[in-house]
């Protein structure tokens, strides 16, 4: 299981933790978390993952997702302090270049 | 010797999985979870060993919904004491495997405008994976990687 936390928010940015595993059986919820925090996607999101321990193709399509509702409003995804095994898979798949990665904040 | 010893082959599961979410999730943990007992495997490798079966598992649910409920076949064994062979079947009828993957790599490298939300699951199995090899009707994908012992 995951956990999605709003740490906080301003009128430009929300910032939220991201911890657990995200898996195929969880991805549902994550999806509609997250996309519920998004809202009408006019923030820059900030994600902290240092405590998200497990994604694969599924929970990385949900991230495209939310990336693409605050393009829309030139906006960006922000992906802080993931850990090596899961930044790999951003580099498998090209997510590296579309989305902002950074260590630490 | 022509054939390895039997003796280094272990098999790890063979069986059924269902195509519910959550049963293939368990399914997936408790695979990666004999594979760390049996040769002890660093939780690097634990992390790329659940990725590969979780992606395999989602594809072959996904392409072998041909009516209703669908059961994917699935084998996974070491043999030769470090090579982790994963072979996973479905009932579908198939895709052009290659394609799929030339079209998930184009876009990795931005040569495909645009996002999608999914397929990219073949993709990080093709690079996590030493061996990719589907049978001509595209249902059925083996697998193999080489597992390191931890010192």
């Amino acid at each position: 299981m995951f956990t999605l936390k709003l740490n906080n928010q301003t009128k430009d940015k929300l910032e939220i933790a991201l911890s657990g595993e995200i898996d195929i059986a969880s991805a549902p919820e994550f999806k509609t978390k997250l996309y519920a925090l998004i809202g009408d996607g006019k923030k820059d999101i900030i994600l902290f993952c240092n405590g998200l321990k497990y994604i694969d193709s599924t929970g990385l399509g949900i991230l495209v997702g939310a990336l693409k509702k605050v393009k829309l409003h030139q906006r960006n995804v922000y992906i802080y302090q993931l850990r090596d095994n899961i930044k790999k898979l951003f580099h498998i798949t090209g997510l590296d270049m579309v989305f902002i990665l950074e260590e630490a904040v | 010797m022509l054939y390895p010893n039997k003796r280094d082959n272990k098999e790890i599961y063979r069986g059924f999985v269902l195509s519910d979410a959550h049963q293939a999730c368990e399914k997936v943990k408790m695979i990666v979870s004999r594979i760390e007992k049996i040769i002890g495997i660093d939780s690097e490798q634990s992390f790329d060993v659940r990725v590969i079966l979780s992606e395999l598992l989602q594809n072959a649910i996904t392409h072998g919904k041909t009516s209703g409920d669908c059961k994917v076949y699935m084998n996974v064994m070491i043999k030769d004491n470090d090579m982790l062979n994963i072979t996973v079947r479905d009932k579908g009828n198939g895709f052009n495997a290659c394609e799929v993957i030339q079209e998930e790599q184009n876009r990795a490298e931005g040569k495909i405008p645009g996002l999608t939300e999914c397929g990219r699951g073949l993709q990080i199995v093709k690079s996590l994976c030493d061996d990719i090899v589907f049978n001509r009707r595209g249902n059925c994908i083996t697998v193999r990687k080489r597992l390191s012992y931890p010192e």
